[in-house]
């Protein structure tokens, strides 16, 4: 016993130095993904990418049963839920029917007008696999990556609805999407009607904040708002959702995505749009030749 | 001198792996948690304050260092600070469980509360000097309140399936607690 205590002894400061090596190593890994942060998330995607794709015959059908069991809870409402759906109903087959006319008319118009669609906007349909984990974050992961379907950053995702993220981090067989209401994003719209410009900024909240807007007496509670396609990284005219107002004043926004079931997304292939360089060479006067600079023809 | 087996020791560590993957498994699920919902505890940190609490000597660290920095990665936090700080913390929990093997309840979980409180504090104070962006001051501190809330609980359901219990004072298995 004498023995074994020496030895254990004689065995602590050698692992009170591991442990402080350990320590600092741990925080020069955090140094680093704070200094490097996109080579750092690259080796998080990967190991993401390596591990949970692999749990998806767990992760997906336990949620389902889990969203099962809670949808059974709410059959006690089910009478006032069905009056409410049929009045909903309804009003929808009006809507359908003044939006065949609309599509009928479109159609018709396109035809007049040979409008050719873009056909670089194709989707790809994810599934989400999993969610962020933490609290604070607000993202999910999708079961499509960059080798199959060539997914890459900075692509739109939305719902069929509405926008709903956009792809920030993309693995071999997984992708994740950051979600609107994440504190991270931002996102440039335009509200509808009056076309002002804003910020569309995530606070962890369900209602993102509309920030930047120029002219806020001009905005109504209940106006569309569409992704602006200022930057270039977001196709323009996604629906994003209303705008609300808060009782202190502040315009946010009621996402038109259906943000309590995602389980479908798809994602916007978009390519860059065309790029005009140099722009003076398109719009405005035709400029005479420029005169040689050097001072021989000056003082000529 | 009593000793703890190997392969019961390994058992034991097998045994808060899987409930480790287990709790990472349940958060990762895509159950559509909207935004500004109440955060819950960290199960994770609590699992493993609550081993220590009981069996300081049972769990080597790198089975800790394991399970944290896998969290780190999987839920998008910070990589590396959130897992030196919890090693700090459970590496100060148990040297207080060495040094009173048989402290009352009531002082485990002030002591819990107060290095998850520190743990808490540090993590915000150094994430503010590195200018990372971060949640909102109050749903950490609920998030705080919650995770300390909680101890009881994991304490009792971890107690008794995974001889978690109270070691009582003629007890072998304290022995093996203390030394192995």
């Amino acid at each position: 016993m004498a023995k074994r205590q020496e030895q254990e002894d004689f065995g602590r400061p050698i692992k009170r130095l591991m442990f402080g090596f350990v320590i600092l190593v741990l925080f020069a890994v955090f140094l680093f993904w704070r200094i490097d942060g996109p080579r750092a998330e690259r080796f998080r995607a990967e190991v993401i990418d390596r591990v949970v794709p692999s749990f998806d015959w767990a992760l997906v059908p336990v949620a389902r049963t889990v969203d099962i069991a809670r949808s059974l809870q709410s059959y006690e409402r089910l009478q006032s839920q069905n009056r409410d759906l049929r009045r909903e109903l309804q009003q929808m087959r009006a809507w359908k029917e003044a939006a065949l006319r609309l599509e009928q008319e479109n159609a018709k118009l396109r035809d007049l007008n040979n409008v050719r669609l873009d056909p670089a906007l194709t989707v790809v349909t994810g599934q989400v696999l999993a969610d962020s984990g933490s609290p604070f974050r607000q993202s999910v992961l999708l079961n499509v990556g960059s080798v199959r379907d060539g997914i890459m950053d900075g692509w739109a995702v939305t719902d069929g609805l509405g926008l709903v993220g956009r792809i920030a981090g993309v693995g071999d067989n997984s992708s994740r999407v950051l979600l609107l209401t994440d504190a991270t994003s931002r996102i440039p719209v335009t509200i509808q009607p009056s076309g002002q410009r804003a910020m569309l900024t995530g606070d962890n909240s369900p209602f993102p904040v509309l920030e930047f807007i120029e002219a806020p007496e001009e905005v109504r509670p209940g106006d569309r708002v569409i992704s602006s396609g200022d930057g270039g990284v977001f196709p323009a005219g996604l629906l994003v959702g209303n705008v609300v107002q808060t009782r202190d004043g502040r315009l946010r926004l009621r996402l038109a995505a259906d943000y309590v079931r995602l389980e479908l997304l798809l994602v916007l292939r978009s390519n860059r749009g065309e790029v005009v360089d140099p722009p003076e060479t398109l719009i405005g006067p035709q400029l005479p030749p420029e005169l040689p600079q050097n001072d021989e023809v000056a003082d000529g | 001198m009593v000793n703890i087996s190997l392969p019961a020791r390994l058992w034991k560590i097998f045994v808060f792996l899987t409930l480790a993957s287990l709790i990472a498994f349940s958060q990762l699920l895509p159950l559509s948690r909207p935004a500004g919902a109440l955060p819950g505890p960290e199960l994770l940190f609590l699992m493993a304050a609550a081993w220590t609490m009981r069996r300081p000597r049972l769990i080597p660290m790198w089975v800790f260092l394991l399970a944290f920095f896998a969290a780190d990665i999987l839920f998008v936090r910070p990589l590396g600070l959130h897992t030196a700080l919890a090693l700090i913390a459970i590496d100060a929990l148990r040297w207080r469980a060495v040094a009173a093997p048989r402290m009352p309840f009531l002082r485990e979980w002030l002591t819990v509360a107060a290095v998850v409180a520190t743990l808490t504090l540090a993590e915000l104070v150094i994430l503010t000097i590195f200018f990372v962006p971060q949640p909102a001051l109050g749903l950490t501190l609920i998030r705080l309140i919650f995770t300390v809330l909680v101890y009881p609980l994991v304490v009792l359901l971890l107690a008794s399936p995974f001889g978690l219990n109270r070691p009582k004072s003629n007890d072998k298995d304290l022995i093996v607690g203390r030394t192995a």
